[in-house]
């Protein structure tokens, strides 16, 4: 099925009929993904986002000397292209170019640590669960069941109102929610790879548990992780604006991409460009992010195209 | 063997019934340890009359109490009382579910109608520009906030058709309010705008789904056979290909059916649609402990019982199942 690492392969004779150049797995796809130029351009264009939210406060330095918090009401609603504004100002005469570089770091932010912590968590279990199997693996995915049984967006706002959350707690909040399918996921793979030919040899080496799990079983599950933590990500974006926008998310005094949205609806028809800007980064954002996914996914698993 | 299975499923549900009623209730109890945050600090309560509160209320006593009663009154369809106006969290509910299905299931319905057709046509015309158009659309769809999906049609089609003078579309709410609101067509021209919000991911979705599952069938034995029969295109493919076609979008429609009660939320809010999404949202702003966690544990009852319902189903329908 899937084709194992080098190191549990068995020497492969050298082919007595001359064809390809024998690769490792790793180097047959990441060149599958260097020849996917919708895949390449929509990795510049999560990248660029990345650098933006790492670089945020020395690009506005630089670009727009405006301090995202800084309230002007003098010249509130100002079009874009005004001098000194290239986005224009929003309700309270912030500069919106500020604010939408600041909100490219709770983006991007929430967006990799809750990936991030959904897949530790998910990859855990699941190895576990699989591994193990038995009572372990019924307690582990029944607890699974039940975490996905509950509605996702009303378990978020509940949470939310909850722990009135920062960055890092609302990041927390939408993994909490999030590891669940990854476990399920890795759990099935497990199961698979669990009977092969080269884990009983490994085990009849004497090789521990931990190293097992560890070294050769998390090798093989690992392109799961990469395929469905690269099509998360866009998700997760999407839902940190939804929530944001419905005023759930992190504080408002905190400029993100969502909360810019919040109460648009009230001034959107005199200065549509405070609901343009902040809407069409999240779609770029999360359009690049679930493009590089398809093309992460195909690939390392080109079996699913 | 059947009827051990059934037996089976059934009991497998009840942990998943506690476990999920056990997380919202604890989830609930470190809000404040009380249902009134905040009571013990309140300057004008004596002592007394807090620990008169706490006992009439039943939280003086110990927590899995407080648990099994609770438990016990979900049991009976009593999902307790709103902590803003003390009215019953279950009226709350019953009085905002039939705006909710009447959203959801229209978008769905919609998504049905529309992907397969879009579905069928991108798979007929592989590699053609409509292809490509519909691939781009639905990966567009997918990526796109469905609250500034709505956003920007309430923009173009409620403000600024109004603002040029010509017919346009409500921007909220389920009638028109006052005389002459109410009717079927008031109600459709309602519906318009919050449907189409909520079916653009399920028609992004689906599309590609149908395309892809009809580009496996077509290049089956059966279809090649029924070709060489000197069948029609036409039957070829709408009576026999289709058909087979869509067996696995059905499995994907109903994985969408928990999100009959959910689903909306985002939507329900922007267009003012008096749901239970918007419901649970307004009352999480107002820190409404008790109706938000009665509308989660009801939600999350519905999806149990939904699952339960489907796989009895898939059993009594699909008799290659394993009773594993």
């Amino acid at each position: 099925m899937i084709t194992p690492l080098p190191v549990d392969a068995p020497a492969v004779p050298a082919p007595l009929v001359p064809g390809r150049p024998a690769r490792g797995y790793w180097k047959e796809a990441t060149g599958r993904l260097r020849r996917n130029r919708i895949g390449v351009t929509s990795g510049l264009v999560l990248l660029f986002f990345v650098v933006v939210a790492v670089t945020s406060p020395l690009l506005a330095a630089v670009f727009t000397q405006a301090d995202p918090r800084h309230i002007d009401l003098l010249n509130t609603f100002l079009p874009p292209f005004s001098p000194h504004h290239i986005l224009g100002t929003d309700d309270l005469g912030r500069d919106e170019l500020t604010r939408m570089l600041y909100g490219a770091q709770v983006s991007m932010g929430i967006g990799f640590l809750s990936v991030g912590v959904a897949l530790t968590i998910g990859a855990g279990v699941g190895l576990l669960a699989g591994y193990y199997g038995g009572l372990l693996d019924g307690l582990l995915m029944r607890f699974v069941d039940i975490i996905l049984a509950v509605p996702a967006i009303f378990l978020f706002i509940l949470m939310s109102i909850l722990f009135k959350p920062n960055t890092i707690t609302l990041a927390l909040i939408i993994a909490s929610v999030g590891w669940g399918s990854i476990a399920r996921l890795v759990r099935g793979e497990v199961l698979s790879v669990r009977t092969r030919d080269f884990m009983i040899a490994t085990r009849a080496l004497g090789a521990s548990d931990a190293r097992l799990i560890l070294r050769h079983l998390l090798p093989n599950v690992l392109h799961v992780l990469i395929v469905f933590g690269s099509l998360y990500l866009g998700q997760v974006v999407l839902i940190e604006a939804a929530l944001d926008f419905l005023g759930l998310g992190i504080s408002p005094a905190t400029p993100s991409w969502g909360n810019m949205l919040t109460n648009s609806e009230t001034f959107f028809f005199h200065s549509s460009w405070l609901v343009i800007w902040p809407g069409v980064t999240i779609f770029v954002t999360v359009l690049a992010a679930n493009l590089f996914g398809n093309a992460i996914r195909d690939a390392f698993d080109p079996r699913l195209r | 063997m059947l009827a051990k299975y059934l037996v089976r499923r059934v009991l497998a549900t009840i942990p998943v019934v506690i476990g999920v009623t056990l997380i919202t209730f604890m989830l609930m109890h470190v809000t404040a340890g009380s249902y009134i945050p905040g009571i013990d600090l309140n300057p004008n309560l004596k002592a007394e009359d807090v620990e008169a509160i706490k006992r009439y209320l039943g939280l003086d006593r110990p927590l899995y109490i407080q648990y099994i009663t609770w438990l016990a009154g979900v049991g009976h369809g009593d999902f307790g009382r709103s902590m803003i106006d003390g009215s019953l969290v279950s009226s709350h509910i019953f009085d905002r579910l039939p705006a909710t299905l009447e959203l959801t299931i229209t978008a769905i319905l919609l998504g049905i109608l529309i992907s397969i057709p879009l579905g069928v046509t991108g798979a007929l015309r592989r590699g053609s520009k409509i292809d490509h158009a519909l691939t781009a659309m639905s990966v567009g769809g997918f990526a796109i906030p469905a609250f500034w999906l709505g956003l920007l049609l309430i923009l173009v089609f409620s403000v600024q058709l109004q603002a040029w003078g010509l017919p346009f579309l409500p921007s909220g709410g389920v009638t028109t309010p006052g005389l002459g609101g109410g009717d079927l067509l008031d109600r459709v021209v309602h519906l318009i705008l919050p449907a189409t919000v909520l079916s653009f991911v399920y028609l992004s979705i689906w599309s590609r789904f149908t395309r892809s599952s009809m580009l496996e069938v077509l290049s089956q034995d059966y279809v090649r056979t029924a070709r060489a029969k000197g069948m029609t295109e036409r039957r070829v493919v709408y009576m026999h290909a289709l058909r087979n076609a869509v067996i696995p979008l059905v499995t994907l429609v109903g994985l969408e059916l928990p999100a009959l009660v959910s689903g909306g939320l985002v939507v329900e809010v922007v267009f003012s649609w008096p749901g239970i999404g918007k419901l649970l949202y307004e009352r999480a702003l107002q820190t409404d402990y008790t109706t938000v966690l009665g509308i989660t544990t009801f939600a999350a009852l519905l999806v149990v019982a939904g699952n339960l319902l489907a796989d009895i189903l898939y059993a009594l329908l699909d008799p290659r199942i394993r009773y594993a």
